[in-house]
């Protein structure tokens, strides 16, 4: 169903500062917004006095306030405080609740090394890398006396691999991906360790990971990594003139736009000839 | 236990009436001065809104007040209503706001219409001179205006409907001035009587203005007025009733039961649809019955998906409301529901309405762009009106 939420309570004049310093948020519904989509790596600590008297003094929800302080008194737990926000708010519907909720109270149940690794999945999604390395490390610290299967080790090395990808350290990236490849001996990861030297310029150590496989896998590797740059920066300038849009100047999207289609009909004309 | 003293104040064109109540007394007492206007008027006949103008607008209220002998400082003004003609915004906000640096407590100071002071008096009278139907003829340099006042049970509110007219084409002050003109209005008024009247059932008649005083010309109209029917003529009906509602709006006793949808008031509410946990619920941004030049209101909303925003007209009288729709297409695209946008309620007249969509961004995660979208709104629908009457005369052919 689309339409217009109201929105509950005031909006800030200044920001509430959540988890040390990473974002501000100005309302309830970015509160909802910022718990939603970080609630692996929120702690019961989220909920701070300072948190409360931001929600009664600044946005004036001394309701949802006294709601919140009753759960606290009582020592009631982290999910029903959570809830109790994303129910009071009017941003997500029932069924988007629901889901939220499920996801919320199966995070409970795990055990400590998933919790890290879900934190850690949830910071990767969200492009934050370093502290996405700081929860797979912590997991990596339960590996000794945890039940866990070697699938769920491998796949934590490989999305370290992945991390690092991400910040450009390759050394570390394929020291990951190798020790992946070594427990899920998958072609995926293989595939993403060759990509690492590819990518490093390292030709000596890129042609001692090729030999590995068929010439004609590989070749057909480096091809479809060949289009995807090309694909990229065409990605990264349309993204460009989308931004441009977004920050409300108008004018210049509008002449990038119609820069930007002349060109795709110069080039298909060429292509006619 | 403090007295309680109600001021009406009645700015005419040409001279200003002041009346007052103090507890224990049964009607208004209007006082016997008759004070010149002072008041410096622009070219099209309203008040100058200018910081002279309301400067001195301020001062001769504050004259007219030392008119009342009970009145030893301002600070014993329990209530002040000042009514005249038609109320301009920046007149009110700029006179308020120099009577409050005078030493009248904001609160304690209203202004109406002429109209609103006509119902008020009205109202103030035993229900039978009110419960059907009053109309009020008022003649004057100004013209000659027929108003109709209506009263309709609508739950534990009475609406209260006004219509007005303009009858200075049939009867005017100049033709008072010779035998044969009166005459000839005495005739033109009784035959507009007749049809004004008709078979209605019409509780009271009064006569306000100095052309029912000045000649007796009214003869024959008058017998037809006060064949059963109660009829009053008066000189100080809008001071009056300007008074009544200072006195009201100490007690809360009365006005506050009743439904005023005449001019200078809003005869329709505006609401906004929105979404409240996937359940479609309309806002009132304004109601009617309220003064249209004291409505302003916005609240903010985040964008789920929506093109556009809807706005529900709900008329308080027999109108089917209807809804207007501005487009959002204009704002920004982004992620659904990382879009909030204030949306502005500002009335311009009693008939428009100015909406604006604000784009707030979404706090630090998505930053605002400075898109407003705006759009008037007519508050009645005239286009409906006037297919109907079109339709009307095709049938009746």
């Amino acid at each position: 169903m689309s339409g217009l939420l109201v929105t509950i309570g005031k909006r800030g004049s200044f920001g509430y500062i959540a988890q040390e310093g990473e974002i501000e948020l100005f309302s309830l519904e970015e509160i909802c917004y910022y718990l939603y989509h970080n609630i692996y790596r929120i702690t019961k600590d989220f909920f701070h006095t300072e948190l409360l008297l931001y929600l009664k003094e600044e946005l004036q929800l001394e309701k949802l306030v006294g709601q919140l302080d009753e759960l606290l008194k009582t020592e009631a737990p982290f999910e029903d405080l959570v809830m109790t926000i994303m129910r009071y708010a009017n941003y997500y519907d029932t069924e988007e609740l629901e889901t939220f909720q499920e996801k919320l109270f199966r995070f409970r149940n795990l055990s400590k090394e998933e919790k890290r690794k879900l934190m850690g999945d949830n910071c990767l999604q969200e492009e934050k890398e370093k502290e996405a390395i700081f929860h797979y490390n912590k997991a990596l610290n339960y590996q000794k006396n945890s039940s866990m299967n070697k699938e769920f080790w491998g796949k934590i090395y490989h999305n370290m691999g992945v991390c690092y990808i991400h910040m450009l350290f390759y050394e570390e990236a394929a020291k990951h991906l190798e020790k992946a490849y070594q427990i899920l001996q998958s072609e995926a990861v293989a595939k993403e360790l060759l990509f690492v030297w590819y990518l490093s310029g390292k030709e000596e150590k890129y042609q001692n990971c090729a030999k590995g496989f068929a010439q004609e896998t590989w070749e057909a590797w480096e091809k479809e990594w060949e289009e995807k740059k090309e694909e990229e920066q065409a990605l990264e300038e349309i993204t460009e003139i989308l931004n441009s849009y977004q920050e409300g100047d108008v004018g210049q999207y509008r002449d990038r736009v119609k820069n930007k289609i002349e060109q795709w009909k110069q080039e298909y004309r060429n292509n006619m000839l | 236990m403090q007295r309680k003293l109600a001021i009406g104040i009645d700015i005419g064109s040409d001279v200003t009436q002041v009346s007052y109540l103090i507890d224990g007394m049964t009607e208004p007492d209007t006082l016997e001065e008759m004070i010149p206007t002072t008041l410096k008027r622009t070219e099209d006949g309203t008040w100058d809104v200018s910081k002279e103008g309301i400067e001195q607008a301020a001062q001769f209220i504050v004259d007219c007040l030392t008119y009342i002998k009970e009145l030893t400082c301002l600070e014993e003004i329990d209530s002040l209503c000042i009514t005249y003609k038609k109320p301009q915004k920046e007149f009110i906000r700029g006179v308020e706001e120099m009577l409050f640096l005078a030493g009248i407590q904001r609160e304690k100071i209203y202004f109406e219409s002429h109209e609103e002071s006509a119902v008020h008096f009205a109202l103030s009278q035993e229900n039978t001179l009110w419960q059907r139907e009053v109309i009020f003829f008022e003649l004057s340099k100004e013209g000659f205006s027929y108003r109709s006042m209506r009263a309709q049970r609508a739950g534990r509110k009475t609406k209260i409907f006004m219509e007005e007219k303009d009858c200075s084409a049939i009867v005017n002050l100049s033709l008072l001035e010779t035998e044969e003109g009166k005459k000839q209005a005495d005739k033109d008024f009784l035959t507009l009587l007749g049809s004004l009247f008709g078979k209605r059932i019409i509780n009271a008649v009064y006569l306000i203005g100095e052309g029912f005083f000045k000649e007796n010309w009214a003869v024959a109209s008058l017998r037809y007025i006060c064949n059963g029917r109660r009829a009053f003529k008066g000189l100080n009906l809008y001071t009056k009733g300007a008074c009544y509602k200072a006195y009201d709006r100490i007690e809360k006793k009365v006005f506050p039961n009743f439904l005023l949808l005449c001019s200078g008031r809003l005869k329709v509410n505006i609401g906004v649809k929105i979404l409240q946990k996937g359940t479609e619920y309309i806002i009132f941004l304004a109601k009617a019955g309220k003064r249209w030049y004291e409505e302003t209101k916005e609240i903010e909303c985040i964008v789920d998906d929506a093109k556009e925003a809807e706005f529900v007209i709900a008329p308080a009288y027999e109108v089917p409301e209807w809804t207007e729709k501005i487009s959002l297409q204009e704002l920004p695209y982004r992620e659904n529901k990382m879009t909030r946008i204030r949306i502005e309620l500002e009335l311009l007249d009693e008939n428009t309405a100015r909406i604006i969509c604000m784009d707030l961004g979404f706090g630090k995660f998505v930053k605002e762009s400075k898109i407003k979208i705006t759009k008037e709104i007519l508050l009645e629908k005239i286009e409906e009106v006037e297919e109907k009457e079109q339709g009307g005369e095709e049938e009746s052919r």
